[in-house]
């Protein structure tokens, strides 16, 4: 059972401002009040308008009627909540939207042990980004490379929301990751 | 003072499901940058066209903390400015108002970039009547959508062509078409050309709300956007000249730097002044 501070509208509006910092600035981490920030994440975005595949069984059974979404297949699902310490399932598929309308491009949020500190050393280009930056990102390398064959057609793909238990960073489709240190 | 029926209403006036909507296409946008995201745009307080969709924006962005500024055509004064700071005064109680652009967290703006740029982290949330700039060249939505995916702006570069043709240069006063990133053309609302230039690898977030049309899209900071042009023909700003070809200067302020207005004075002469109300205070103010 989690904390339900993150079902509150004042933590939500919080919530939402840092992840549109993490969005509009890929690999800034930004630091959340409370626990659970990939919790928060999908508490803030969520409601019961949006599909929801929740890959490796991260949330608990009192968790889904506060997040109202709807369950879906990770092929269909609007938000795809997976852990980033486990390698992705062989075949996984998220929603990559279509030339007219790339926004249904799914959003795959992955739990992490780490965000900022430990893990892989990454560089990062692209908007949002003034030349280069550096992140460290405590995820199953895989995840990276697969998100790199999803976005490979500008404008089709899928957004990462990376969250551990207090803080997050946005990696959106136009991001380009090179792992420099693993 | 905030009246009863404003209090009946919660936190920033719309209901959590409208905001959680905004806010989930405002990040769609920001992701992919240029890109119109549609959006149930909701009945405001106020008519389609006066800014219904940068006040959404607006309304799903603010929480206790945010200092706030409003600008209508470079001013704080106007009549539409006014009403939507008074709005937001009832909807966020505990949010500071100011007119000085710096010291703002948002700014809501009506065809402005405040004069004196934007500060590192501000967000700028720009009112658009028309958000697609196909519009003039393509009259079937699904035909232009499927333009702005496969980044086909030839014929809006003809369009651009046609004016060199007809008039020797290219007439678009505001409004001018752009490119984001490389891929989508937007419409940047109806600013001058002058601001055109401070969008590109800006150190602020722009967020463009459309509330008839329906659409929200983004410029996030440190991203290119570059005014359609030719080779031989390079984008420019409004020049200002006078007969003898001097820059006019701001006849309130003297800025010869700033976007100027024309009016009349008192005696029917036609004058120039800046259109940036908070800019043009402050430099009288420190010439005093």
């Amino acid at each position: 059972m989690t904390s339900s501070v993150v079902f509150e509208p004042r933590h939500q509006q919080q919530a939402y401002r840092r992840l549109l910092q993490a969005m509009s600035r890929p690999g800034s981490v930004q630091t959340l009040p409370g626990t659970s920030a990939w919790l928060c994440v999908l508490a803030t975005l969520c409601d019961a308008t949006v599909s929801l595949a929740d890959i490796h069984e991260r949330l608990g059974a009192a968790d889904w009627p506060f997040l109202q979404a709807r369950r879906a297949n990770p092929a269909q699902a609007d938000f795809v909540l997976a852990d980033g310490a486990l390698e992705p399932p062989a075949g996984l598929a998220p929603r990559l939207g279509i030339l007219a309308s790339p926004e249904t491009g799914a959003t795959v949020v992955l739990i992490c042990p780490s965000v900022g500190d430990k893990g892989l050393l990454l560089e990062l280009s692209g908007p949002g980004i003034e030349s280069t930056a550096r992140l460290r990102l405590a995820v199953a390398q895989q995840w990276l490379a697969r998100r790199e064959q999803w976005n490979a057609a500008f404008p089709l793909g899928v957004d990462f929301i990376i969250a551990d238990e207090s803080r997050l960073v946005g990696l959106p489709r136009t991001t380009k990751v090179k792992v420099i240190e693993d | 003072m905030i009246e009863a029926p404003a209090r009946a209403y919660q936190y920033g006036f719309l209901d959590e499901y409208a905001k959680k909507e905004i806010r989930r296409q405002t990040l769609k946008a920001v992701a992919i940058p240029g890109y119109q995201v549609p959006y149930a745009s909701r009945e405001m307080p106020l008519a389609r066209g006066f800014g219904t969709g940068g006040l959404q924006i607006t309304l799903s962005l603010l929480g206790p903390g945010d200092t706030f500024k409003v600008i209508d055509q470079g001013a704080d004064d106007s009549v539409n400015a006014v009403n939507l700071r008074k709005f937001i005064v009832e909807a966020c109680p505990d949010v500071s108002l100011t007119t000085r652009a710096e010291d703002a967290t948002i700014i809501q703006t009506r065809h402005r970039v405040p004069e004196v740029g934007m500060s590192p982290g501000q967000i700028l949330v720009l009112q658009v009547p028309y958000p697609d700039p196909l519009v003039v060249v393509e009259p079937n939505e699904a035909k232009r959508k499927q333009m702005h995916g496969e980044g086909d702006y030839a014929r809006l570069l003809v369009k651009l062509y046609e004016d060199l043709v007809n008039f020797g240069e290219i007439t678009i006063s505001h409004r001018y078409p752009t490119r984001i990133h490389g891929h989508y053309v937007i419409d940047p609302s109806p600013i001058p050309r002058h601001d055109v230039p401070r969008l590109h690898m800006a150190d602020a977030l722009f967020l463009f709300g459309a509330g008839r049309e329906k659409r929200i899209y983004a410029v996030p900071p440190f991203t290119r956007a570059e005014p359609l042009a030719f080779e031989d023909v390079p984008f420019r700003v409004e020049h200002f000249f006078d007969d003898t070809g001097a820059r006019r200067p701001c006849a309130r302020c003297g800025s010869r730097e700033s976007f100027l207005d024309e009016f009349l004075d008192s005696y029917g002469r036609k004058q120039f002044g800046c259109s940036d109300s908070d800019y043009c205070a402050r430099r009288q103010e420190s010439r005093r």
